[in-house]
């Protein structure tokens, strides 16, 4: 009995899985030169076989097919906004006004049906579309359009393509009157395929902007970014941006960071005399204009980790009890070895300046156990009170009072 | 399975998990200088402790003395309902049981009136402030647990010894006096805690400005 119950259920485990697997719904946005009737979908989702059909009415006519590939596109990208509120697709949308677009925002593998059409079918990529290239003289040409960019947001890349596929469009208009267009994608946006790369929409760790540095010294790894300085805090002006370059040397048991620009000079003392296998930044001194500022604070105390690892905090401002002199690193990670560097080149885990948990959480967590200990043993004395039922007997002389 | 086993069960299980889980995460990471408790002891405010161990001083009391109460009522009501003479004569282990109530009271108001505010800033950089001041934490937390964990214990043997002194009156009336000498040594224990708690309490200082 246990034996068919887990049979069915791992039946239907790989049912829904396989069925995952196979429904995957991809907009199309489809135009042709020539103006014809368009049909209305009349479902909202339409599978790979109506799709087919509906293609096979178009090429009654015997037009030119192109179709622009993205790696993953869904109806969402067509409605996303950019920061200044304009649609991703400018040149799509100004194309809607001219000729007649259709657009099924859910078809079942649309390119898987294209294919199966029985009509010849050549697959190029975006990146070979050049100027001189001569477009092969099959009925439908799949253009991939697969070159994301590694640095680049998503949107941007959905910018430039659809640039690209009405800059294409134009260039085929001037040779064939009788065209059909159509803009899919492979897979649908929010699920991720296995075998198939998708563009990428993480920015690299690795990749930098142009304000933040990363240097490798003889004992000391540092990476900042957007540092700026104010010379008084009070006035609430915006800070002077400057970039450090960073030097280090080590005298017995400490280790002291330099970083110069034109104007400041910054100079961090790390030591790891206080306390065996950690290191602590003692003194912060900022010099400007030949005038010193002494950064230190109580809030240096906090910016320590054990030597094996770094330490690193978004929001790092240095500021001193006696000063209006402020400095500030957008991001701001530091590690540093007092036997020297050797072949490192990573920055080891990191100790946030912001912690998982606070102290605050933690004696609310303290507070709840001993409140819910103290529960739970009222709660089992209460389920301990039992009715007294030595003496019952069914069967026996009910007792009697005499009232008077 | 009844349905304190299936509770007990879950509580054990979910908590070894999630404390092996967290112990195998931080050692197998190097980072296992990252529980410390120093830490947690040296930045919770002493205010968390002070009132931690006022509450528990009265709490525990007086629910070791509603303890004793109900043990010692029931036997005293079912005891009477045969043999009426009792009733009178038993209060007295009532008494000793509100007694263990009124230890815990006074401690906690006697806490209370050592608690005070003291501004944070000042306080952290000074180190001779920042000493007394969480000295008074701990020590009052400490004295609230004693006292309340003290009272508890001594009111549930009061109410048990104080339950079976009213059913052995009640059988035979010349057995009470001796029996009532155990109940005294119960409600003595009780009285030890009360002193060692004044004694915790007498060295508190806290606030910004102290003097030696």
């Amino acid at each position: 009995m246990s034996v068919c119950k887990s049979v069915l259920i791992l039946i239907s485990l790989l049912f829904s899985v396989s069925l995952v697997q196979c429904t995957e719904f991809v907009p199309v946005f489809m135009w042709s030169s020539n103006k014809v009737n368009e049909k209305v979908p009349a479902l909202h989702k339409i599978s790979q076989d109506s799709f087919k059909d509906d293609v096979l009415e178009h090429l009654k006519e015997n037009p030119f097919v192109i179709v622009f590939a993205e790696q993953t596109l869904s109806p969402e990208d067509f409605a996303q906004r950019d920061q200044k509120g304009a649609t991703l697709f400018p040149n799509l949308e100004k194309h809607k006004k001219n000729s007649k677009v259709s657009y099924l925002p859910y078809v079942q593998n649309p390119i898987k049906a294209l294919k199966h059409l029985g009509e010849e079918v050549t697959e190029i990529s975006v990146s070979d579309v050049t100027e001189s290239l001569q477009f092969p003289l099959t009925n439908i040409l799949i253009v991939d359009l697969n070159d994301a960019r590694d640095d680049e947001h998503r949107f941007d890349m959905l910018k430039r393509h659809d640039a690209a596929v009405i800059s294409i469009y134009k260039e085929i208009a001037k040779k064939h009157n009788n065209i059909l267009v159509l803009y899919t994608a492979h897979h649908t946006s929010w699920v991720a395929p296995e075998d198939v790369v998708s563009s990428r929409k993480i920015r690299s760790l690795l990749a930098v902007n142009e304000r933040s540095v990363f240097v490798k010294n003889n004992y000391s790894l540092i990476y900042y970014s957007e540092a700026s300085f104010v010379l008084d805090k009070s006035l609430n002006t915006n800070g002077t941006a400057v970039t450090l370059n960073f030097v280090d040397e080590k005298e017995n048991t400490s280790i002291i960071l330099t970083g110069t620009s034109d104007q400041l000079q910054v100079r961090f003392e790390f030591s790891s005399s206080t306390s065996v296998g950690y290191w602590i930044l003692k003194e912060v001194v900022a010099t400007y204009n030949n005038t010193e500022y002494n950064l230190n604070s109580t809030a240096l105390s906090d910016i320590y980790a054990l030597t094996t690892f770094s330490y690193h905090c978004g929001d790092q401002t240095f500021t001193g009890e006696n000063t209006n002199f402020e400095l500030y690193f957008s991001a701001f990670q530091v590690q540093l070895f007092f036997d020297g560097i050797g072949n490192v080149t990573k920055f080891s885990d990191a100790y946030d300046c912001v912690g998982f948990t606070s102290v605050p959480i933690w004696s609310g967590i303290f507070v709840t156990a001993v409140l819910l200990l103290i529960m739970t043993l009222g709660i089992t004395m209460m389920m301990d009170i039992k009715t007294m039922d030595r003496f019952d007997d069914a069967k026996g002389k009910t007792i009697t009072v005499n009232a008077e | 399975m009844s349905i304190r086993a299936t509770l007990g069960y879950t509580f054990l299980v979910t908590f070894s998990s999630a404390i092996t889980f967290l112990v195998l995460y931080h050692v197998l990471t190097g980072r296992g200088e990252k529980i410390s408790f120093g830490w947690f002891l040296e930045n919770t405010s002493p205010h968390l402790w002070c009132c931690l161990g006022i509450g528990l001083s009265v709490a525990l009391s007086i629910v070791g003395a509603a303890v004793g109460i109900y043990t010692t009522g029931v036997s005293i009501v079912g005891g009477g309902v045969k043999a009426p003479r009792i009733k009178t004569k038993n209060l007295i282990s009532v008494i000793f049981c509100e007694a263990v109530a009124i230890y815990g009271l006074i401690i906690a108001i006697v806490l209370s009136g050592y608690l005070e505010d003291f501004t944070w800033e000042l306080v952290v950089k000074d180190e001779f402030l920042k000493a007394n001041n969480w000295l008074a934490g701990y020590l009052m937390f400490g004295a609230g647990l004693a006292v309340g964990t003290v009272n508890l214990f001594c009111g549930m043997a009061i109410g048990i010894v104080g339950s079976s002194a009213a059913l052995a009156d009640a059988a035979n009336s010349a057995l009470f006096m001796k029996i009532l000498i155990i109940e005294i040594f119960g409600s003595a224990i009780g009285l030890f805690g009360l002193i060692v708690g004044i004694f915790l309490v007498s060295k508190v200082k806290m606030g910004d400005k102290i003097n030696l």
